[in-house]
């Protein structure tokens, strides 16, 4: 793994690079909400900035085509599903390493379950085409709780380039032979040991800095049904909106809905964010819905997170600490409190 | 001032339950994160305690009102939600009087949790503490310290409130704060107005165009309370679920149609939208139009009927062409 | 990764047949002919596993395979007109092409019960996987592996059975008992009446080396369990068939979940002593 500096000053000309062989993607504020957006070369980034939407869409659009058809019975293929996989070859700057992460989790059921034969060739197209490059936090922000998740405030999951913020330059670590291509593309001259040094302890220091000791993994060793009658969930769900905001700005949110439109006589079937907030969501066709209440379908996304994913995946949570949620939900539910009382059975 | 409003607040909702006047109080609580606003019912006296009132609670508490004409219970509420309440009663979802008491507050303007995290560019993640000094808003956070007029991260929907004072009331928590029942609200709505056919549409595609369709505006919407909402109607299937164009904005602007005449511009659809799309410009256009077609404002008046909801011989048919 | 063909696209098949099965003719059963003979190779499924049935430009609903592999050359689907893809389907006939995905979810464990003695419940029409399994079970290859076969099945009235032919077939044969009732009497009915608990209660066989396995709308399984269970069968021998609403039909979508099991991957059978331990929320 080669480690190379970039200088700060220097930053524009590598991100132009980088465009010039790929759909180059950089954080950047925008009438005071900060995105992804296309590169700017006249504007590229100064400073870290965290995203409010993950980089989940990246690998799961809001919309994803699947298939195209004609409903037209005198084509020759009617109602024949004819395959739309995603093309391009994209790179995402800037990425924090909880983003990253969550492109590992999500990717555990996409295309990397070792027990479900059937996997997404949409997220793996997606995975092959995409190179992230990501930039290390020199400081946990507000909400951010990665280390009680199993993450780290500079960690290398994911990633195929790291940078490391070291004041005037930057460290740049190749992860993986996508992101040494990448780093080819403009003169990097190797880092010193001193370099090294200085990455590794700006690294040490920002998680040193997050506040102390709690792991939310202990959750995943309680008896699911104890957890499942705590009556933690109609306390939170009295005020919860059921709205679905948690579910989209979180990066491992990935339920999914699949739906059929028709213009004419063409047609698409894409599948597109669904939110297990929404009580259409397990709602059967009789009328029965096995979760009714937004009690239920709010216990349902917790557990679902913190207790049976982890079930399924060797006890990794679905969640990267990332405080999105947190923030964003306008009842105020905290996932840390959830996860804080799921412990107490 | 916060703090006796606070205390008369928990005084009254512990008095009420403590004699079984009602069941539930429902306001606000502290929460755990900067500028957070976390409703809460207490069902205890003891529980009453956590009762809290800022200048985050920006929600409308009516919206997690039970549905129905059993049970009694409280709602703090400001001048907004209780022309809610009125609205609710209106609509046959409570009964105002032998259900409801008001604790009424008389609201001085909130804050705008989005607006204070733009004037951050992008350091919202970053905020670790907002203060409010006098008429300065204090955000600072690791490495930046902003002080924010006030005025400026107020609501816009309060910047020009005419109701701040509750219309209907069984205690107030503080005193009347003076109030403009004519003030202009529609600067905004005259200038998309203004806009040319093609620049009007331009100015709806970019308001929207960041939108995900989460939902939150409508689920935090009081108004919003069908049992099947028409996005989710499949027989007929009235728009797509995805975020093309054509499909968001069928739904806000459908959206608004259904609030037409109801919508007492609580702006909670607003402080609920995780990014920030300012849509009250479409419920504030239709209430303008009611306003001038009918003389009408929602949820002032218990005993008039919503002239939505009823024909009159003198309703104006100017869009009757000779 | 494991490299694997789109498991999103439905194979392309012909509907060959359509039967109306019931008297109020909101149960057809569709017969599916492959318009790819390889499609048909890939196609290997086994007795409770069910299919994402797919019409272009409507959606896609999962519907339980109630063709046996025992019988070659087309597939056999029941469905209820309820919803869009369902009422869609309804108006489409002999010729037209429509798709199929999987087979999908796990089968009866038929391995594990050899030599053991079976009773089948179902009701209503949530009979489809039961069919597949008695056929393959009656099958020449098959039949002696297994011991005694005990079949209830009931519908609220004979129009509403499904399979009248099978039904009629079976009721003659030997190697199987038969139990068909109706909830009350009916003209023309000579049959059975009650409904499936109580005639279940009634010729409930033996539990030792038996298995039972039911299918059925969520009151009769609410009614016919305690019966199983007051009768001595261990929860580890009743075997149940869940639904819950699906789209992926393979483990992604996340929407089937009972607690950290997926219906369409893990289920759609479940045995008793699973489904003790996981939340009720089908």
């Amino acid at each position: 793994m080669s480690e190379l500096i970039l200088d700060k000053a220097r930053l524009g000309d590598f991100l132009k690079a980088v465009a010039k062989e790929y759909q180059l993607w950089t954080p950047a504020v925008v009438d005071g909400v900060a995105d992804y957006r296309p590169f700017d070369p006249e504007r590229p980034p100064e400073r870290k900035i965290r995203t409010r939407l993950s980089i989940k869409r990246f690998f799961h659009p809001q919309r994803e085509n699947m298939f195209r058809y004609s409903t037209d019975p005198e084509a020759q293929e009617a109602n024949v599903l004819k395959e739309t996989l995603p093309q391009g070859k994209t790179a995402v700057f800037g990425v924090s390493s909880c983003d990253a992460r969550s492109v590992v989790l999500n990717g555990l059921v996409f295309v990397n379950d070792p027990n479900n034969p059937n996997q997404c060739p949409y997220y793996q197209a997606r995975l092959d085409q995409t190179v992230l490059i990501g930039l290390g936090c020199n400081e946990p922000c507000a909400t951010c709780f990665c280390h009680a998740v199993g993450g780290h405030p500079c960690g290398e999951e994911g990633l195929d380039l790291q940078f490391i913020d070291l004041g005037e330059k930057y460290l740049v670590k190749v992860l993986t032979d996508k992101g040494g291509q990448v780093a080819s593309l403009h003169e990097m001259s190797p880092a010193g040991p001193a370099e090294s040094e200085a990455a590794r302890e700006v690294a040490k220091k920002a998680r040193e800095s997050m506040p102390g000791g709690f792991k939310i993994g202990q959750a995943v060793s309680q008896d699911l049904m104890a957890i499942f009658n705590l009556p933690l969930w109609e306390e939170t769900a009295e005020r919860c909106l059921n709205c679905g905001v948690c579910t989209f700005v979180c990066p491992t949110c990935y339920c999914f809905d699949i739906l059929d439109e028709v213009q004419g006589q063409e047609g698409i079937r894409f599948r597109i964010w669904d939110s297990c907030m929404f009580p259409l969501y397990t709602l059967h066709a009789s009328g029965h819905n096995p979760r009714p209440d937004k009690k239920e379908r709010l216990r349902n996304r917790f557990m679902h997170k913190l207790k049976y994913f982890p079930d399924r995946y060797g006890g990794k949570l679905s969640c990267v600490g990332c405080g999105r949620c947190v923030t964003y939900c306008p009842v105020n539910i905290d996932i840390r409190e959830v996860a804080a009382r799921m412990k107490a059975v | 001032m916060m703090e006796a409003l606070i205390q008369k607040m928990r005084q009254t909702a512990r008095d009420l339950l403590a004699q079984g006047q009602v069941e539930a109080v429902y306001g606000y609580t502290q929460g755990s994160a900067p500028m957070a606003c976390r409703p809460f019912v207490a069902r205890t006296p003891e529980e009453t305690d956590r009762l809290w009132w800022d200048e985050f609670c920006v929600l409308n508490l009516v919206n997690f009102l039970p549905r129905g004409t059993e049970g009694r219970y409280a709602v703090v509420a400001k001048g907004c939600d209780s022309r809610n309440l009125v609205v609710r009663h209106q609509e046959r979802q409570l009964d105002l009087k032998e259900q409801v008491t008001v604790l009424g507050v008389p609201c001085q303007g909130m804050l705008e949790p989005e607006l204070i995290r733009k004037a951050t560019e992008g350091r919202e993640i970053d905020i670790r503490e907002v203060r409010i000094e006098g008429d300065q808003v204090k955000v600072s956070g690791p490495g930046f310290e902003l002080s924010l007029n006030k005025a400026e991260v107020t609501r816009e929907t309060c910047l020009t409130c005419r109701h701040p004072n509750p219309v209907v009331e069984s205690v107030l928590l503080a005193e009347k704060v003076p109030e403009d029942p004519d003030r202009d609200k529609d600067a905004r709505v005259r200038e998309v107005e203004a806009l040319a056919p093609a620049e009007r549409q331009d100015f709806f595609r970019r308001l929207f165009s960041t939108c995900v369709r989460c939902y939150a505006c409508r689920n935090a919407c009081p108004l919003c309370y069908c049992n099947l909402c028409f996005v989710d109607e499949s027989k007929p299937q009235w728009l797509g679920k995805s975020i093309e164009e054509a499909d968001t904005l069928t739904y806000h602007f459908l959206r608004a149609y259904h609030c037409a005449g109801r919508c007492t511009d609580c702006g909670a659809c607003e402080s609920a939208c995780p990014v920030g799309i300012p849509m009250r410009i479409l419920t504030r256009k239709l209430e303008k139009d009611i306003k001038e077609a009918y003389g009408y404002e929602a949820g002032l008046d218990i005993e008039v009927q919503p002239p939505l909801t009823v024909f009159r011989p003198d309703d104006p048919e100017n869009f009757m062409h000779e | 990764m494991i490299e694997v063909k789109n498991p999103f696209r439905p194979y392309p098949v012909r509907i060959d047949e359509v039967v109306v099965e019931t008297n109020d003719k909101a149960l057809r059963t569709y017969k599916l002919v492959f318009v790819d003979p390889e499609d048909e190779k890939a196609f290997q499924y086994q007795p409770g596993q069910f299919a994402e049935l797919s019409v272009a430009g409507k959606g896609e609903i999962p519907i339980g395979i109630a063709s046996s592999p025992t019988e070659p050359g087309f597939l056999l689907f029941t469905i209820n007109r309820i919803g869009l893809v369902t009422n869609a389907l309804h108006n489409m006939g002999p010729g037209q092409i429509m798709g199929v995905r999987g087979p999908l979810g796990n089968s009866y464990p038929l391995a594990q019960m050899k030599g053991a003695n079976l009773l089948i419940i179902g009701g209503g029409y949530a009979f489809t996987t039961l069919r597949s399994t008695i056929v393959y079970l009656l099958d020449p290859a098959n039949r002696q592996d297994y011991g005694d076969i005990h079949v209830v099945y009931g519908a609220r009235e004979p129009g509403l059975l499904l399979y009248k032919a099978e039904l009629e077939d079976w009721q003659k044969r030997q190697d199987i008992n038969t139990y068909i009732t109706v909830d009350r009497e009916f003209p023309g009915w000579t049959g059975l009446c009650g409904f499936v608990p109580a005639v279940t209660e009634q010729h409930c066989p033996s539990p030792e080396n038996t298995y039972a396995l039911i299918c059925g709308p969520p009151i009769m399984i609410k009614f016919t369990q305690p019966v199983l269970e007051k009768a001595g069968f261990p929860p580890e021998r009743i075997i149940m068939s869940l639904e819950n609403r699906m789209k992926c039909g393979f483990g992604l979508c996340g929407r089937c979940n009972v607690g950290n099991q997926y219906i369409c991957k893990d289920g759609p059978v479940f045995t008793l002593a699973q489904l003790n331990n996981l939340p009720r929320e089908y």
